[in-house]
C-alpha cells in the first residue's frame, strides 16, 4: 500500500529515535506522536432586541494553540505534554437591566473591547509496572494577565476479570489566584482587587466489556470549591442600582455520568453515547445527553457526526435583575447560572495515515430557553450562540504500522478503560 | 415518555448492564480486536480535542466535572 515518504528532517530524526534502546521496544502504538490544533471560537453578536439602547453587540472571539506530545519512555513509563495559547477579544455580558415598560430584560455588554491572552501547560506520567495496575500523576499552570492557576492530581486504574472489568479513582487539587483588571480603581470600586480559589476533586469509575463489540463505563466525580466563586466583572441590578455579583464561599459539585460505545462491523462505525447528571449545593441541577458516531470511508479518512444536548436549572440566588436586596445578600444575574438549553451540533473529518494525520472539525452551540425543557419564566437576555472551527495535525515518530488498524479478529487484550483519564 | 424518563431508563439500562457484566458471554482476549479500535476509545478524537471541548462547556456552563479532572482559567466572559 502506498504511503507518502516523510520529509528528510522529520525521517532523520524518527529514524534516531527508533534506533534508541527504549523506542525499539515499544509496540506502534506506543511511539510517539507531536500534534498541534488550532481552533477558533466565534461568538454570535447580541441580536438588538436582547441588547440594552437596541443596538446589536459583537462578543467574544478565542483564538487557540494547542501542542501536545505523548509517548512512552518504555514499555513500563508513557508520558503526556500540553500547552495552550489562548488570545481572546470581544465584549462579554456585563448586567442585564428590566426592560422599559415591563417589556423582557437588556443586557448590557462590557463597554472597551477586552484583549488578553492564557498560556497553559500541562504534564502527566503514567506507570503500569503490573500489567494489571496503573499509576499516574498530572501537573498543570495556567496563566493570564487576571488568573493564575496551579493544579495536580493523581489517578489509579486496576483490571480484573481478565481485563473486562477496569475500576478508576482519582484525586485532583486545583490552587487559583484572581487578579482583576482595574480591581478597586476609582472607576470600579465595587470589583475587589483579589481573591483566592481552592478545589479538591475526587472521582471513581468503572469500564466494563459487555460483549466483543460493546463497551460501557459509569463514573462518579465530586468537586469541593472554597474561596471567590463570584465573577469579579459582573455586576447586578438591585433595587434600580448596580451592584457586584456574589455568590456563596463554598460549592459542593456531583456529576453521575455513563457511556457506551459499541461497533457495528457491516457499517465500519462506532455508535456512541454519553450521559452526566450534575448536581450542586447551589440548587443547580443539569442533564448532558451526547450521541453520534464515528463511520470510516475507505483505508484512512474518518468521518465523525454527534450532537449533544445539555440544559440546566438556575442557581437559587440566580435573578435577571433584583427588586430589593435578598436577606442572604447573595445575588447573580450571570447567564451562566440561568435556567436554559443549548443544542450543539458537530462534525470532523480526519485522515489517518501510519505517520501523519490531519483532522478538520466544527462546531454550532445554540443556547435557548426552550431547550430547557421546562419553562422559563424570564429568560436571561445574554445566552450565548458560538462556532468553534479547528484543524488538528499529529506525526508519530519511530516505527509505526503501516497497514491500517485491525478491523476484526486480532488477538489484543486491550483493557476496559483508557476510559477514565 | 418524557425525555426526564427515557434519560433515566437509559442511565438505569448502562448501570443494569455494568452490573450484570460478570453474567455476560465471556469475550476471550482473541475477540477483542473491534473493542481495541482506534475509534472505540472513549476520547477518540485527534490532538486533545476532547480536552478542547470540555474547556470550552465549562466556560459556558453552570455544570462541570466528569471524569477528566483539570484546573485553569478565570472563565470570566
Amino acid at each position: 500500500m502506498p504511503h507518502r515518504k516523510p520529509s528528510p528532517a522529520l525521517a532523520a530524526l524518527s529514524g534516531a529515535l527508533s534506533v534508541l534502546p527504549a523506542y525499539a521496544q515499544l509496540s506502534p502504538e506506543q511511539q510517539p506522536r507531536l500534534g498541534y490544533r488550532f481552533s477558533h471560537y466565534s461568538e454570535a453578536d447580541l441580536p438588538s432586541s436582547r441588547a440594552a439602547g437596541g443596538v446589536s453587540s459583537p462578543r467574544y472571539d478565542i483564538q487557540t494553540h494547542q501542542l501536545e506530545y505523548a509517548g512512552a519512555l518504555n514499555p513500563q513509563w508513557s508520558v503526556d505534554a500540553g500547552v495552550m495559547i489562548e488570545s481572546m477579544s470581544g465584549a462579554s455580558p456585563w448586567f442585564v437591566m428590566p426592560g422599559a415598560q415591563g417589556q423582557a430584560p437588556v443586557q448590557v455588554m462590557s463597554g472597551a473591547s477586552i484583549r488578553e491572552e492564557r498560556y497553559a501547560v500541562s504534564v502527566s506520567a503514567q506507570h503500569d509496572a503490573m500489567r494489571d495496575r496503573r499509576w499516574s500523576l498530572r501537573l498543570g499552570l495556567s496563566d493570564e494577565n487576571d488568573y493564575q492557576s496551579v493544579s495536580a492530581g493523581i489517578g489509579f486504574e486496576h483490571d480484573t476479570d481478565q481485563r473486562r472489568r477496569t475500576w478508576s479513582a482519582g484525586l485532583g487539587y486545583s490552587d487559583d489566584r484572581i487578579r482583576p483588571t482595574d480591581g478597586a480603581s476609582e472607576t470600579y470600586p465595587e470589583r475587589i482587587s483579589s481573591a483566592d480559589k481552592r478545589s479538591w476533586s475526587a472521582f471513581a469509575g468503572v469500564s466494563q466489556v459487555l460483549g466483543a463489540q460493546t463497551i460501557a463505563q459509569l463514573s462518579l466525580a465530586y468537586t469541593d470549591d472554597q474561596g471567590y466563586l463570584s465573577d469579579p466583572y459582573k455586576l447586578v441590578f438591585v433595587d434600580n442600582q448596580t451592584r457586584a455579583d456574589a455568590r456563596p464561599r463554598q460549592r459542593q459539585q456531583w456529576a453521575l455520568s455513563a457511556g457506551v460505545r459499541h461497533y457495528v462491523a457491516a457499517l465500519r462505525s462506532v455508535l456512541k453515547a454519553d450521559w452526566r447528571h450534575f448536581r450542586d449545593d447551589w440548587d443547580i441541577r443539569s442533564d448532558t445527553l451526547e450521541v453520534g458516531a464515528w463511520h470510516r470511508i475507505g483505508e484512512r479518512l474518518r468521518l465523525g457526526l454527534s450532537t449533544r444536548w445539555y440544559r440546566q436549572s438556575q442557581a437559587e440566588f440566580y435573578g435577571p435583575f433584583f427588586e430589593s436586596e435578598p436577606a442572604h445578600g447573595l445575588v447573580s444575574s450571570d447567564y451562566r447560572l440561568s435556567p436554559y438549553g443549548a443544542l450543539s451540533w458537530r462534525g470532523s473529518l480526519d485522515h489517518i495515515g501510519p505517520r501523519w494525520s490531519v483532522s478538520l472539525a466544527i462546531e454550532a452551540y445554540d443556547s435557548d430557553e426552550d431547550y430547557a425543557l421546562r419553562n422559563v419564566t424570564v429568560a436571561n437576555p445574554g445566552l450565548v450562540d458560538f462556532s468553534v472551527v479547528s484543524l488538528a495535525l499529529s506525526y508519530t515518530f519511530g516505527q509505526v504500522a503501516l497497514s491500517p488498524p485491525a478491523q476484526e479478529g486480532a488477538e489484543l487484550v486491550a483493557p476496559a478503560s483508557q476510559s477514565l483519564r | 415518555m418524557s425525555i426526564h424518563n427515557a434519560l433515566r431508563s437509559s442511565a438505569a439500562i448502562v448501570l443494569v448492564g455494568l452490573l450484570n457484566g460478570c453474567a455476560l458471554d465471556t469475550v476471550k482476549p482473541w475477540q477483542r480486536g473491534d473493542l481495541a479500535l482506534p475509534d472505540m476509545q472513549w476520547e477518540a478524537g485527534l490532538v486533545g480535542e476532547a480536552r478542547m471541548r470540555d474547556h470550552t462547556y465549562v466556560s459556558k456552563e453552570a455544570a462541570s466535572m466528569g471524569p477528566v479532572l483539570s484546573g485553569g482559567g478565570c472563565g470570566c466572559n
